[in-house]
């Protein structure tokens, strides 16, 4: 992953497993027939999923937090706030988010 | 009576007596569910019964467009009675399909199907043209409703190859289709209340639980095959209407995949493309499937053969778990032997609708399960497992393989639990409320929203804190309404941020009045569109929410032109983006029957059967009092994400804005109802109907049955 260097053992454990019931995060899709479908998020690869459906909702700064203090990846969570003020309008933002967590399962996963 | 074949088919269980009903005798409901509740208010006398007791009764019913050219409309059927899924009360209610039973309902020369009674053992009822004869079906008990569909087709076709001539008839009327079969699964047989009635491969009757109470009558199926015809009143005004729809309201083939094809797949919108689903399907090889004579075509056949036919929450309410759960970590897993970082992220962008979403969907509909229910439930179950007190040994004893979730093993394994009320699935087979009550959860669910069921017992679709004239709806009538007339007012705005450089081509009061203007008897007032918090209790939303009753209950459950595409107010296809709703619907309609119906006449019908079947959920016992959302509407806020932009009217200024969060508030949404039933000329103190609202429309006799229980409204 560009500019960011490999997570420790310990981080790479923590982006790959899922977290308790308090620490889940929420996200939303919406579709056009169900409407917004609330969905508890409980690892790292969940946030992906959301974010790279049609049409996703989550709170980017609460997302950011979530990476920090839960998944504790200081470094994709300042990458993260990187995007977020940038204001890039929210499909932008979703996307680039999207890519930052991609690159970063891909990195864990080939460095376990 | 053209349009109608004149006959409604009444079946007794109990005594095994069929016999007829002539349709002139309902006529005047116009088809489908007016009749339906004018024969549920006929034939139960006593109407506070359960949905599971044997006099309770089953109408299966057509309209006169079924079987016809009528565009959007040729294909429904609705079924109504007391439901068992409803919580806490089992009120009466509807719940509909499509596919091709209907049509070949009308081909037999039947309008409808009456249900009574309870066979002594299982029975299966065989209708070919107007030969009807009650069947044994202890052979076709236990077998899902794939098997049984497949096992009727064969006796049917006497053991020969699908297509060969079958007899229907005592004249030597033949045919080479396929009968079509409505039946239940393993779940109604295990009287499920989340048991549904399924025919073909991929259509459900989901909502009420009447899968259920088939079980409970021992009915497993019905079947019919027609070689009749439909007596249109005039043909070419018919064909005439159907080019002129096509021709002015549908996108031409050839712009599919362009920039405009998203909209098309917009409920309610009249289309044209074969949709293999840019919205509720990842793209995938597929093929369009319809109903029988729809230009629509909103279901595929896939390529990997799964899923075929489903559509909807049917093929989405496994989507989130076989996705975030599943597949993405199926691919994550398997990087290190699939190639560079760059490879697989491609990968994961591409993916399609995991092939587990559909399969799940294939139980859903071969064991007759309502998918409504697992939507909600199935995180619910996963949020209890995460909490720790859902899971083997746990507060509430599961053994389902939570480590298989978003795989097959563990939905497979939970349909069959609920299927059979194996374990934990004896409670869910009682939906998940009753279940979250048997565990001693509901209360708390309900106030913290973690069950996110909020009317009735049943899953939140769209938010009633911003959506307002859905929730409202659907907890001023039975189950979740499932109508979505009114979401392109926040689907536009809102999918708009996402695909449409400038936003929405009108203005927000442009776009109100696009919908308000077809709104009659209240189409001066665009503020019923003002989705505004200071308006949420307004007399014009009042005005919003019975419009919204009066076309359903007429245009859309007993014409029965079909919601996907059905109030068509906002169209990408048309001239000015004005839709074909108030002029296409009486057009068909009287092409059909020779009538003159005006939309007009359409709306007020619609009116009279909302005040029918108010009449009769106060005969079960409905007050004012029991008209409540779920705590966490009042408690909780709506979220922040999720919201949807809408047009709001802040200080005589139309614009587009995001809604919410907000909650209910419980005086004003009292206050609201106060002022709801003020207009419907109901009684403010219980809701109940008056007198002189009955009678303003013909339903003495209901006024009657009321008084007669003490439960008329106060004038």
């Amino acid at each position: 992953m560009e500019n960011l260097s490999t997570p420790s053992k310990k981080v790479i454990s923590q982006i790959l497993q899922e977290v308790d019931f308090k620490d889940r995060i929420i996200g939303y899709s919406i579709n056009f027939r169900s409407g917004p479908d609330r969905i508890s998020l409980y690892s790292l690869e969940e946030v992906f999923a959301l974010l790279n459906a049609p049409y996703p909702q989550i709170d980017f700064n609460q997302l950011a937090m979530w990476v920090r203090d839960v998944i504790k990846d200081e470094k994709l969570a300042d990458r993260i706030k990187t995007v977020i003020v940038q204001k890039a309008g929210n499909r932008d933002t979703v996307l680039r988010i999207r890519d930052l967590i991609g690159w970063r399962l891909i990195q864990c996963k080939l460095d376990v | 009576m053209s349009g109608y074949t004149g006959k409604i088919l009444r079946i007794n269980l109990t005594s095994r007596r069929v016999s007829t009903l002539k349709t002139s005798d309902y006529e005047q409901w116009g088809g489908g569910h007016g009749i339906g509740s004018a024969l549920f208010f006929d034939l139960v006398k006593d109407k506070t019964i359960s949905g599971f007791d044997p006099a309770n009764v089953v109408t299966i019913m057509t309209s006169p467009l079924t079987g016809t050219m009528a565009v959007g409309a040729t294909a429904r059927t609705e079924v109504q009675g007391i439901g068992v899924q409803l919580y806490p009360f089992e009120w009466f209610t509807r719940s509909g399909f499509g596919g091709r039973f209907g049509p070949m309902l009308k081909f037999a020369g039947w309008d409808g199907v009456v249900i009574e009674g309870k066979a002594e053992s299982p029975v299966w009822v065989d209708i070919r043209d107007g030969n009807v004869r009650i069947k044994d079906a202890n052979a076709l008990w236990g077998l899902d409703t794939w098997q049984t569909q497949e096992t009727i087709w064969q006796e049917a076709s006497g053991g020969n190859d699908y297509g060969s001539w079958i007899k229907t008839g005592f004249r030597g009327e033949k045919s080479t289709q396929r009968p079509a079969v409505l039946t239940i699964g393993p779940a109604g047989e295990s009287l499920c209340r989340v048991a549904s009635l399924i025919h073909d491969a991929g259509n459900a009757s989901g909502q009420g639980g009447f899968g259920g109470v088939w079980g409970s009558k021992n009915l497993k199926a019905i079947s019919v095959m027609g070689t009749g015809n439909i007596a249109v009143a005039d043909p070419n005004a018919l064909i005439e209407a159907r080019l002129w729809a096509m021709e002015n309201y549908t996108f031409p083939l050839d712009e599919y995949n362009s920039s405009k094809s998203i909209w098309a797949n917009m409920p309610s919108n009249l289309r044209s493309f074969p949709l293999p689903m840019l919205t509720w399907e990842r793209p995938q090889q597929s093929r369009p499937q319809a109903c029988m004579g729809c230009q629509a075509a909103c279901r595929s056949r896939y390529d990997p053969g799964f899923g075929n036919e489903s559509s909807c929450k049917e093929t989405s309410f496994y989507i989130a778990p076989a996705y975030g759960g599943g597949q993405i970590h199926r691919l994550i897993s398997s990087l290190p032997a699939a190639g560079g970082s760059g490879e697989i992220l491609n990968k994961l962008y591409a993916s399609e609708t995991p092939d587990v979403a559909k399969q799940a969907a294939d139980l859903a509909q071969k064991y007759g399960i309502n998918t409504g229910e697992l939507e909600t439930g199935i995180p619910y179950m996963r949020d209890l497992y995460k909490m720790g007190v859902l899971g083997p040994g746990k507060q509430i004893d599961c053994d389902l393989p939570f480590d298989e979730y978003g795989n097959y093993d563990f939905v497979e394994k939970l349909i069959k639990m609920i299927s059979s009320r194996e374990g934990i699935g004896d409670d869910l087979a009682e939906g998940f409320c009753r279940a979250a009550e048997r565990w001693g959860r509901l209360e708390e669910d309900l106030t913290t929203g973690l069950l996110n069921n909020c009317h009735w017992g049943v899953g939140m679709h769209f938010d009633p804190r911003t959506q307002v004239e859905w929730g409202y709806g659907s907890i001023l009538g039975d189950r979740d309404i499932n109508e979505h007339g009114f979401c392109p007012l926040y689907m536009i705005p809102t999918v708009a941020q996402f695909v449409l450089p400038g936003g929405v081509p009108v203005t927000a009061e442009e776009f109100a009045k696009i919908f308000s203007d077809r709104m009659t008897p209240f189409e001066d007032d665009p503020l019923m569109l003002n989705y505004s918090d200071a308006n949420m209790y307004s007399e014009h939303i009042a005005k919003l929410v019975a419009w919204h009753r009066y076309y359903s209950r007429f245009w859309i459950q007993s014409v029965l032109f079909c919601d996907t595409q059905y109030p068509d107010f906002f169209n990408w296809a048309a001239q000015d983006y004005m839709g074909i709703t108030g002029e296409g619907e009486p057009k068909f309609f009287n092409a059909v029957t020779g009538k003159n119906l005006s939309f007009a006449d359409g709306i007020e019908l619609g009116r009279k059967i909302w005040n029918l079947d108010n009449a009769i959920w106060t005969l079960q016992g409905r007050h004012r009092d029991d008209v409540q959302f779920a705590d966490y509407i009042y408690e909780l806020p709506s979220p922040k994400l999720g919201a949807f932009t809408m047009p709001v009217n802040e200080n005589g200024e139309w614009e587009y804005a995001t809604v919410g969060p907000r909650s209910i508030d419980r005086t004003k949404f009292e206050e609201f109802k106060t002022r709801y039933y003020e207009l419907e000329g109901w009684g403010t103190e219980t809701g109940w109907p008056t007198r002189s609202t009955l009678e303003s429309l013909g339903l003495e006799s209901v006024a009657d049955e009321l008084e007669d229980k003490g439960k008329l409204g106060e004038e």
